[in-house]
């Protein structure tokens, strides 16, 4: 009797377990209620605007008034805070909640500074031409548009940034009447980011568009860019794989450096001076094996690929 | 039956300890043997017990101390990085020429700096679990790199003008990997 009571006694306790651990998983917890939150404050157009958010999706837009506007949803347990004034602001949720809860639109001036800091969130960037520094440190990070400078940091998600194809920078000194209205796009449709800076750990890192300068680091990931034509490049990964792809001849200075990881670059044939070398990988070009060059400095070289022990592969497209 | 007389006790008692069976009796000395068996008994569930407090003792005292010196001169390594949440993480193979350098010793503190937050649930809460992954395997994606470079050396060990590359490329490694950790702490410490 006792050993049946025993049993009864033992099954009952490994539902419980097991039923407490369904409740406490992230797929039960992502049922939690949220509430709708909004908020509006003034600031000047310039001001620097800090966002923080430790999880759930974070969509931020550039506007032409001079105001911050926020909307959404945030996870039960979490508070709306702002802090500042018309110089500046600082703003997000803090509290504990779950990873996916919060879902904020913010609407910040298009000439505005922008600081991004997150744990897990999503992060959406657009319409924005001042200063964007967004460090984020699992979540995605996705910027569209022109800022005159972009820093991304990301320990373990992807980066992705849409710059514009056109050639023409915006400057922060133009008038509101000559920065981006309510389309972001349309903002940025003629602009290039100024200078672009992104480092994540094992993130893939993926840049498309018109950029003046960049500057790429990552241990794990892969790099993948494609502008025409590129911007003058700094890429540095450990073990990551590079892709570069233009249509354009290179007129800025190329410089890719791997350990393990190899490089792949398409551009038109003839481009430029170049200077590739693996120590102990193969060395490609068109499909046939090369030697590979010694590295030595000089301003005339656009191309500079070094590794280690990865292979090195350069395609050349026929021009059109 | 008959029952003895009620003024006769002693012979009832004497009559009934004679009817008990002869090999029920302890023989002389069994009961001195039985203490001493019981007293030794005693002293080693006391040893016993002695050894497993000083042994928790030891491996209290190990888990809180919070800097241990370097295990040997050659060796930058604490028996934290090797031995506790990522055993092995980083090579004990170093080159003298590595051994030399100050960002080894740096980037294998700021390791360990980075496992003591780990245990701090208010400065690591809000740290998400893939992050924390991220770290370690950069270094350790690293420490694959330097390994690759360490081997290069030995094939190319008569060539200085190759050697002198390949050191620069440990050097080059070690900086990253330390810049990753320090970036990634202070990444982290502001969420």
């Amino acid at each position: 009797m006792r050993a049946r009571s025993f049993a009864v006694w033992h099954a009952a306790t490994g539902w419980l377990v097991v039923l407490s651990m369904l409740a406490l998983s992230p797929s039960s917890a992502m049922t939690q209620h949220t509430r709708p939150v909004h908020g509006g404050w003034a600031v000047a157009p310039t001001a620097p605007i800090k966002l923080h958010v430790a999880s759930g999706d974070v969509l931020v837009t550039g506007w032409s008034r001079d105001s911050v506007h926020l909307e959404g949803e945030m996870a039960e347990g979490e508070t709306l805070f702002a802090l500042g004034a018309w110089g500046g602001l600082k703003l997000g949720a803090e509290g504990r909640t779950v990873r996916g809860a919060s879902r904020l639109r913010v609407f910040v001036p298009s000439r505005a500074d922008l600081t991004v800091r997150s744990g897990s969130a999503a992060v959406e960037v657009s319409g924005l031409l001042g200063a964007v520094d967004i460090g984020v440190a699992d979540g995605s990070v996705r910027v569209e548009g022109a800022p005159s400078t972009l820093t991304i940091e990301a320990l373990s998600g992807d980066v992705q940034v849409e710059a514009p194809n056109g050639t023409r920078h915006v400057s922060r000194g133009e008038t509101a009447n000559t920065a981006p209205a309510a389309s972001p796009n349309a903002a940025s449709a003629a602009a290039s980011i100024g200078a672009l800076r992104v480092r994540t750990t094992r993130g893939r890192i993926t840049v498309r568009g018109h950029i003046q300068a960049a500057q790429l680091a990552t241990v794990s990931g892969v790099v993948d860019v494609s502008a025409a034509p590129l911007p003058a490049l700094r890429v540095s990964t450990v073990s990551g794989n590079v892709h570069l792809v233009t249509a354009s001849t290179l007129t800025a200075p190329v410089q890719v450096e791997t350990f393990g990881g190899s490089v792949y670059v398409t551009r038109p044939r003839g481009t430029t001076t170049e200077q590739l070398h693996s120590d102990t990988g193969e060395v490609m070009r068109n499909g046939q094996r090369v030697a590979a060059t010694n590295i030595s400095p000089s301003s005339a070289v656009l191309l500079t690929v070094r590794s280690f022990r990865g292979t090195i592969v350069v395609n050349d497209t026929v021009p059109r | 039956m008959t029952m003895p007389p009620d003024d006769a006790p002693d012979t009832r008692l004497a009559s009934l300890l004679d009817a008990l069976p002869r090999e029920a009796t302890p023989p002389a000395g069994v009961w001195s043997r039985v203490l001493a068996a019981e007293r030794a008994r005693r002293g080693r569930r006391r040893l016993g017990i002695g050894a497993a407090a000083a042994a928790l003792a030891v491996v209290a005292a190990w888990g809180a101390w919070p800097a241990r010196p370097l295990t040997r001169a050659t060796s930058p390594f604490s028996a934290t990085v090797s031995g506790d949440m990522t055993p092995g993480i980083f090579s004990r193979a170093v080159l003298p020429e590595e051994a030399r350098d100050p960002r080894l010793r740096a980037a294998v503190q700021e390791f360990e700096a980075w496992q003591v937050a780990l245990t701090d649930p208010r400065r690591s809460f809000g740290w998400p679990n893939a992050a924390r992954r991220a770290v370690v395997d950069a270094v350790r994606d690293t420490e694959a790199e330097l390994a690759a470079v360490r081997a290069a050396l030995v094939v190319h060990a008569g060539d200085e003008a190759r050697r002198q590359i390949l050191l620069d490329h440990l050097t080059t490694l070690r900086a990253l990997q330390l810049e990753q950790l320090q970036r990634a702490r202070v990444l982290l410490d502001q969420l």
